[in-house]
């Protein structure tokens, strides 16, 4: 279309000209930015009504009169240029990308904004910082990425779960979420799976993001009203564009590796560890006894001397179960994509294909997606868009996503005994597992298998329409639906189904999300310096989820794996729940010649979810802005090129509470007797309000030396009000709490983000870019004037709240623990501080003391690009501090095998107490009470088992070449990259875990791995 | 633009907007029902006194621990540390113990619930016949929870005439429900005295005497001469030792349970519905079973079964102290036809216990060697109860 058009053009200029020619001159358009010809830009003679529009090559003949000596060369959102032709024949010209029109656009709230009247705190990513990054989810590349956004995965299953938090953690019970919007389509971002993690997020193509712009403060996200009080990310994904179709290729293929291997203590180290566990606990026949506790006791034991029992111990074999367990998956990634379309209409079409599997087998991640843009002008005043996401996934589940299961690998594969074997000699699987794991977690991981599919569709389809022209009507529809199938098959050959000849479960869950948006805007422009604008807005919002469960027992045969040859269904479930919001909202902004920038917005939002006397809410912010750089006195600086002020101040919601959370309710409960049983679940809450996040948010973007230093500090004043906490009621009257908008939190903080150009000199640049955080989160306020939740003294006034693990967990609070000190010399046991500073071997409740949180109170990010003519390296680090966290696996390892028959670190091992006079924090080894010495607390009690989680990891580490575009012209290609990338190649942390980097216990849970990609991206 | 033509776009807006606003955000749960209406007709309160039953089934009360940890507690036995449970009950450290506590008066809750509104009258399809039923039942329920608090948060009325035992109350008594929100926060229930509890405890049990019948609907379910039976301990613990007598008696003619003589004393463990029981709580449906985990068969046996001791089963976290096995007579026997033979003593079938003529000697046997905790001599007396599905074994 564009093609006939363009040559329409130029044969109408041919005509034009065609009595008139003198002298004839070629050449060719080509952009700076990119060096690729511009097709359809206009060559003129100037002071002539002759001229041409180039062709598919950006090549352009003219017929140039005599006298004449000068082009006129323009293109849409390029910088005009005049070029003199003097004496050539053949004039090539390359023009500019224009600053000022192609000024950066920021998307905010329910519309876009230049960059330069933003006057909130808002973050900005571009879609090609996270492009080619094996990571199933954008979330999980977001991480480092901006100020304020703090990321951290949760475990490395391949598409699972995100922690993400924006600016803190600023509620309790409630949701810490933030509000996900794709084109428009607020998405729902719950996981819902029940054999692994499904993150919902993983639906899109990072690929086909081009932009990521988070929400920070109140007043930005007030708009959003009672769902933005966490922040709201909102992605734009890639639209067409009007010009030849631009196609593009792009995979990559590489591999998942492991991070790390714990190293733990070998079958005679073991042994030796345990007879001396059990020497220290004044057994008799320690040698026999720790033969036994290995399952390795030969049967004529009592014939055997110690000495010979000794040596059967010493020379127990060592098996690596976590180098058979865990080792390097594949990973590949392919797309295709094209863009194009005319003045009238335009498209984006990509599909794309990807697949990765954990260092877990059989765990993984397959997906395919498609996706579909299309803009589309009826007439001048009607244009209607549709943007349509298909996705389909399959995960392969691993045994649990976490927990101390004995036949989780994640769990097992450190800590069972290393004297066992994997296989018998013939290759069978070892079935006679010594210690309390007594599994073969390798058996169990080949047979048993789990599948988790997730279809999502996310559309979109909108009509926008000129009332005159400067108001616009818009009418936009979405849909969010995602349907969740998933089904687990515990094998008859495995301990945990030979007792039920195998167990099948099953589940569906289908969750349909309908939005609708209908805005006006109108601006208006007075005496060509007030600029005025106006956006009125109705929002309504309906989510329904059901889903169906079953579960069976008693199989034929391990070959029989679905639920219809179970022998006894076990049971059938199903659910229902749904809620609706609706809200009307209004946007004014006003500026003086953009010097000045006022804005103020209202949103007045409700919400079934709340109580009756409380289901709406208002939501008002207002801000301020002040661009000093139009100012006289800075106009033209040449050192301050760019400084703005900003300031605001808004209130937004936060709606994450159950959907009947305020109602009283009966429910299905309590079955007896093979009868149906109900009970009441909940009290009526008819007071039951919205959390409320107000921020006074103060910020400076700067740009210096002609913008090769821009950059921007905010410094915010978060508060929690109306913060919801569950008061206890006295179980006496038949209920454990009832929640009330009674406390208040707050963080408070300082981002600073900053880029720079450090070098770009002719064909070599150095860029950087660099933000750091940090923020101070605490509890200002609780109710009845408590100090701390009598349910978790963790929560307490001026502590950290912590960070809760997955959507729908409270905050765990902060470690209220008693302080641990290591051991005493003399003896060996575990001593711990009491409140007066004395050491203790059983501290009491009163002992406890505050030390910190998991939520990090300093974090961000590093980026480092240099160029070099074609090459480019890229070098991005993240880093966290000050967490304090516990590692549920280390735990477990931390008892150094005195508990329960599990192997242990060599690292904790070698520091146990073994003689008087040794200083170190690991007690002497005993067996007896459990390894728990007699009056005194665990050896894991207390603080013993905090750890630091601070560190700075080389996140991803980019080589590429680009190939010229001249090379690659002959070829037909018009872009060409190789490249060479690796994620999590380095980190740098003292932990004794897998990895510093995880979300909730931390048992059982497959860590991050690092991934190493080979890739190529052809344009063509 | 023209005046008008903003007027007319901006009401236009604003009706648009406003008029939606107005829009019902009503939504209604659809397993669920609001209180006020649930329990207006049989079949709903029939439910409602169904959940009452349930609760007693949670490991905190029936589930486990008030024969699990009440062992533990006591000197009957020791921990095999096999799983790590019981360690903290074992060693008598402080706060580990009983925690029935939320679940019985969540229990009691439902059942005042229950008894007000049936009290309010007006249940659609319930006869004379059937308001009846249900306080007795009711109230049996009620008294029996009361008593297993009373028990376990106070000292037992005999014992309080001890020199140096000083009576320190009761337990919080409510008799009314609470559904509402004001009542569930501002209602602070003091401690009762020992002697109120025991009388409230006492009455509501002559009540379910008077409302019930003797058979009432089976064992599982509560029945006059499950009232009786209850009655009779209870005043056996108040030291009213003629009303025991009388209350036993009584519970002894009646047609629930039925005494088992020597011979058959160790089947009747075996059976799913013990011929004795005159009140039983029923773990009918697998998923109703507390698991592998901290059912009671796990924590009495690794066994999952006898007829092939070899099989994984439980965690086998308790077991008895050697006073009980010289009470009787129980020492590891093999019983393998030759000890000689290639992995005969391995065999976790060629071993069983020698037992004195104790017939309760039966409830004991060796369990296995599945866990490597060594093959230990074990009660079995829970090994027939329908409360071991398996969930997935963890730590």
């Amino acid at each position: 279309m564009k093609k006939v058009l363009l040559i329409g053009v130029a044969l109408l200029f041919c005509t034009l000209t065609a009595w008139a020619q003198n002298r004839v001159v070629t050449g060719i358009v080509i952009s700076s930015e990119d060096m690729l010809p511009i097709p359809g830009a206009s060559v003129i003679v100037k002071g002539t009504q002759i001229g041409t529009a180039t062709d598919l090559d950006g090549a352009f003949t003219l017929n140039v009169p005599e006298g004449s000596n000068v082009l006129q060369v323009s293109f849409i959102g390029m910088t005009s240029r005049e070029v003199t032709i003097g004496n050539r024949s053949k004039v090539d010209v390359t023009l500019d990308p224009d600053v000022e029109t192609m000024e950066e656009v920021i998307v905010t709230g329910y519309g876009v904004q230049r960059k330069r009247e933003v006057t909130g705190a808002v973050s900005s990513v571009k879609g090609e910082l996270i492009e080619n990054l094996p990571m199933q989810s954008f979330d999980r590349a977001l991480q480092g990425r901006a100020a304020g956004v703090q990321v951290r995965s949760a475990n490395g299953l391949p598409g699972g779960a995100v922690n993400i938090r924006i600016r803190g953690v600023g509620s309790v019970t409630a949701g810490n979420e933030p509000l996900f919007i794709v084109d428009g389509v607020q998405l729902n971002n719950t996981d819902n799976a029940s054999f692994t993690q499904a993150n919902p997020l993983a639906f899109l193509n990072n690929n086909d993001i081009e932009s990521i712009e988070i929400l920070k403060d109140a007043a930005s996200a007030a708009i959003y009203g009672s769902q933005a009080a966490n922040g709201v990310v909102i992605i734009t994904t890639k639209k067409g564009k009007a010009g030849k179709a631009q196609f593009e290729f792009n995979a990559f293929v590489g591999e998942t590796q492991p991070m790390r291997f714990l190293d733990v203590l070998s079958g005679p180290e073991w042994f030796n560890m345990r007879r001396q566990a059990h020497i220290n606990s004044g057994m008799t026949i320690p040698e026999a006894r720790s033969l036994n506790d290995m399952g390795a006791l030969p049967a004529n034991w009592q014939e055997l001397s110690p000495e010979q029992l000794l040596q059967i111990g010493n020379e127990l074999p060592t098996f690596d179960w976590q180098r058979e367990l865990i080792g390097r998956g594949q990973l590949q990634n392919y797309e295709l994509s094209v863009r194009g379309g005319d003045d009238r209409t335009t498209f984006a079409l990509s599909g794309s294909y990807n697949y990765q599997e954990s260092t877990f087998r059989p765990v993984d991640f397959e997906r395919g997606t498609f996706r579909a843009s299309i803009q589309h002008k009826a007439n001048e005043r009607l244009s209607l868009e549709t943007n349509i996401n298909l996705s389909t996934v399959q995960q392969q589940t691993p045994f649990a996503v976490d927990g101390a299961f004995l036949g989780n690998p994640a769990f097992s594969a450190s800590a069972i005994l290393p004297h066992n074997p994997i296989f018998n000699d013939d290759g069978s699987f070892n079935e006679v597992i010594g210690g309390v794991l007594g599994q073969n977690i390798a058996l169990v991981n080949a047979f048993n298998t789990g599948l988790q599919r997730t279809n999502t569709v996310i559309g979109n389809i909108a009509a926008n329409y000129k009332l005159a022209d400067n108001i616009t009507f818009r009418s936009f529809y979405s849909i969010d639906y995602r349907f969740l199938q998933g089904e687990q098959f515990r094998d008859p050959r495995t301990p945990d189904g030979a007792g039920v000849q195998g167990r099948a479960s099953a589940q569906t869950d289908w969750r349909t999300r309908f939005l609708t948006t209908q805005t006006v805007n109108w601006n208006k422009t007075y005496n060509g310096v007030h600029n005025v604008s106006a956006q009125l807005g109705y929002e309504f919002v309906s989510e329904t989820r059901e889903g169906l469960s079953g579960e069976g027992i008693g199989f034929p045969t391990f070959q029989f794996r679905t639920i219809q040859s179970a022998a006894t269904p076990e049971f059938v479930t199903s659910f229902w729940t749904g809620y609706r919001r609706q809200g009307s909202f209004v946007n004014a902004r006003y500026n003086y010649r953009e010097k000045y920038l006022f804005t103020a917005t209202a949103r007045f939002d409700g919400s079934s979810r709340f109580g009756a006397n409380t289901q709406y809410g208002l939501f008002p912010s207002v801000q301020a802005g002040w661009n000093l750089d139009r100012e006289g006195f800075l106009e033209g600086n040449e050192r301050i090129s760019a400084l703005k002020l900003r300031a605001s101040w808004g209130r937004a919601g936060n709606d994450q509470i159950g959907n009947f959370a305020a109602r009283g309710l009966f429910g299905g409960a309590g079955n007896y007797s093979g009868q149906a049983g109900i009970r009441p679940t909940s009290l009526a809450n008819l007071d039951l309000g919205w959390e409320i996040n107000e921020t006074v948010n103060l910020g400076i973007d700067y740009g210096f030396f002609g913008n090769r230093v821009t950059g921007s500090i905010d410094l915010f004043n978060q508060r929690t009000l109306d913060l919801l906490l569950n008061q206890p009621v006295l179980w006496t009257n038949g209920f454990g709490s009832i929640a009330g908008n009674v406390g208040e939190l707050r963080n408070r903080g300082i981002e600073f983000e900053v880029s720079t150009v450090n070098v770009d000199r002719g064909n070599f640049s150095w860029r950087s870019s660099f933000n750091f955080t940090v923020i101070q989160n605490e509890i200002v306020r609780l109710f009845d004037d408590l100090q701390f939740l009598p349910s978790n003294p963790g929560i307490a006034v001026g502590q950290p709240v912590g960070n809760p693990a997955f959507p729908g967990a409270p905050a765990p609070g902060s470690f209220f623990v008693a302080e641990y000190i290591g051991v005493n010399p003399a003896t060996g046991r575990p001593m711990w501080l009491d409140r007066f500073g004395n050491r203790t071997y059983l501290p009491i409740a009163d002992d406890r003391v505050y030390l910190g949180s998991n939520l990090a109170p300093m974090f961000g990010g590093l980026n480092n690009t240099f160029t070099f003519k074609g090459f480019e390296l890229t070098a991005f680090f993240t880093y966290e501090m000050g967490a304090v966290v516990t590692d549920g696996q280390y735990n477990f390892l931390r008892e150094n095998g005195t508990r329960l028959t599990l192997n242990a670190l060599r690292s904790v091992n070698d520091r146990a107490w073994t003689q008087p006079g040794d200083l170190t924090d690991i007690p002497r080894n005993i067996t007896a009470n459990g390894g728990q010495e007699v009056r005194s607390q665990g050896r894991n009690f207390g603080s013993a088992t905090l750890l630091n989680a601070d560190f700075i990891r080389l996140a991803q580490l980019t080589f590429a070449y680009n190939f010229k575009p001249s090379t690659l012209r002959g070829i037909g290609l018009t872009r060409a990259r190789v490249f060479a990338q690796g994620v999590n190649l380095l980190t740098i942390a003292d932990f004794p875990g897998y990895d510093p980097e995880f979300v909730g216990a931390g048992t059982g849970q497959l860590p991050l791995t690092r991934n190493v990609t080979l890739g190529v991206q052809i344009g063509f | 633009m023209k005046i008008r033509n903003w007027i007319y776009i901006l009401s236009a807006s604003v009706l648009l907007s406003g008029g939606l606003v107005s829009c019902s955000l009503d939504v209604d749960p659809r397993q669920s029902i609001d209180a006020d209406i649930a329990l207006d007709t049989q079949e709903g309160v029939n439910a409602a006194i169904n959940s009452v039953y349930a609760r007693l089934r949670a490991q905190a009360n029936y589930g486990r621990d008030l024969l699990g940890v009440s062992d533990a507690l006591a000197d009957v036995g020791r921990t095999t540390n096999n799983s790590g449970r019981f360690i903290g009950e074992n060693n008598n450290q402080p706060n580990a113990h009983f925690g029935h506590w939320a679940n019985s008066y969540f229990a009691i809750n439902e059942a005042n619930i229950l008894l007000d509104r049936i009290a309010a009258g007006n249940i659609q399809g319930a006869n004379q016949g059937t308001l009846d039923r249900w306080e007795g039942e009711l109230k049996f329920l009620r008294a029996l929870y009361y008593f297993d608090l009373v028990k376990a948060y106070s000292y037992i009325p005999t014992a309080i005439h001890l020199p140096g035992v000083v009576d320190e109350g009761g337990i919080p008594m409510p008799l009314e429900g609470s559904i509402t929100s004001d009542v569930a926060v501002n209602r602070l229930t003091p401690r009762s005295t020992i002697d109120e509890n025991y009388d409230q405890i006492m009455s509501d049990l002559n009540d379910a005497i008077r409302l019930l019948t003797p058979g009432g609907r089976g064992v599982q379910f509560a029945s006059g001469n499950a009232a009786q039976a209850l009655l009779a301990r209870v005043a056996l613990y108040r030291g009213e030792y003629q009303t025991a007598v009388e209350a036993a008696t009584g519970a002894l003619a009646g047609p629930v349970g039925t005494v088992l003589n020597a011979n058959n004393y160790a089947a009747g463990w075996r059976t799913a519905v013990h011929p004795e029981s005159v009140f039983e709580v029923r773990f009918q449906l697998s998923e109703e079973a507390l698991g592998v985990n901290v059912s009671k068969q796990s924590s009495f046996t690794v066994l999952l079964n006898l007829e092939n001791k070899n099989a994984q089963g439980g965690w086998g976290d308790f077991i008895p102290q050697q006073k009980i096995l010289d009470l009787f007579g129980l020492e590891q026997l093999f019983i393998g036809p030759d000890p000689d033979a290639e992995g005969a003593l391995a065999n976790n079938n060629n071993w069983d216990v020698t037992r004195n003529e104790d017939v309760r000697a039966f409830q004991y046997t060796t369990g296995n060697t599945v866990r490597n905790a060594g093959r230990q001599i074990e009660s079995i007396k829970f090994l027939a109860k329908n409360d071991f599905p398996w969930v997935i074994t963890r730590l």
